[in-house]
């Protein structure tokens, strides 16, 4: 009742009123929030760099490149669905316990070793992609005893995580 | 007469004091501290040395983010520039030939870019 008097509780439609030209063709959008997004950020970066620096190279040459990139735009994103779905099609499970660490710990990547362990021999095995950081040796997440590891109990649910798994084999 | 010493004799008189003990040597606790010391900053200069490689891999899963957040984000605007583009033309319709001369003017001299229509040069809309 009161609704119609308080403007912040207006329920907006999500409808699109002003759509994309109809000769710019559809593409599905990524949707992924930022744990989820901070968690396959590298095996995006290692199947997706082609397309990644194309794109990137497309709006460099055309001076920002909005609208002449848009199609360059749409094979970027279509290659990170490919990457999230193909991660929620074989490793859902070690997806999702490592990126609800990352949600649970500030994104802070050092806090969730042992859950990232999983999701990364998971994701070798079943997608062929690796972790790699460019420009260095020494991967960090590689890393035996780093100091920063934070206060999370990621290595406890990883063990649980683990033991659920075997018993259910 | 002379005073002759007590039958058993005087008792052993005390010439040391009783001070408490010093500890080691004091080379060792040169050493000692020396030693906490360098441990301390070996593992402080361990832990920057992390810290600068956790930022790295932050970076590099950003730069591994941006093009696709750059897409998604290029798609709205453009969506919002050809739109924009679709009200003016219905917005034309509507002027006298004088308005639609003036709104039709070019803003800028400068055509080496895309410039999105943030401000509309156009006729007052009491005008219309």
């Amino acid at each position: 009742m009161l609704g119609e008097f308080n403007i912040a509780r207006h329920e907006w439609e999500n409808v699109d009123k002003n759509p994309l030209p109809a000769d710019i063709p559809e593409v599905e959008e990524v949707g992924a929030t930022s744990a989820p997004l901070l968690s396959a950020a590298y095996f995006i970066g290692a199947r997706c760099k082609p397309y990644n620096d194309d794109f990137l190279l497309c709006k460099d040459a055309n001076n920002g490149g909005t609208v002449e990139c848009l199609k360059e735009g749409r094979r970027v994103t279509r290659c990170a669905v490919s990457v999230l779905s193909d991660l929620n099609k074989y490793c859902f499970d070690e997806f999702k316990l490592n990126y609800e660490c990352l949600e649970q710990n500030n994104h802070n990547l050092g806090a969730c070793r042992n859950s990232e362990k999983i999701f990364n021999k998971c994701v070798f095995a079943n997608l062929k992609l690796t972790k790699q950081i460019p420009g260095v040796k020494e991967q960090i997440h590689l890393k035996e005893n780093p100091i920063y590891t934070g206060t999370s109990n990621d290595k406890k649910i990883s063990k649980e995580f683990l033991k659920s798994k075997e018993s259910q084999n | 007469m002379q005073d002759l010493p007590p039958i058993g004799g005087y008792e052993p008189v005390q010439w040391k004091r009783n001070l408490p003990s010093r500890g080691f040597r004091p080379v060792i606790y040169f050493w000692l501290f020396t030693g906490i010391m360098g441990f301390g900053f070996y593992r402080y200069y361990k832990g920057v040395d992390e810290q600068r490689e956790l930022a790295r891999e932050r970076q590099w899963a950003r730069f591994y983010l941006q093009p696709l957040l750059l897409a998604e984000d290029d798609r709205n605007i453009a969506r919002r520039y050809f739109s924009e583009l679709k009200r003016q033309e219905l917005v034309k319709e509507t002027m006298s030939e004088e308005a639609k001369a003036k709104f039709e003017k070019e803003l800028y001299n400068d055509k080496s870019k895309l410039r999105f229509p943030r401000y509309t040069a156009g006729a007052n809309p009491s005008e219309h």
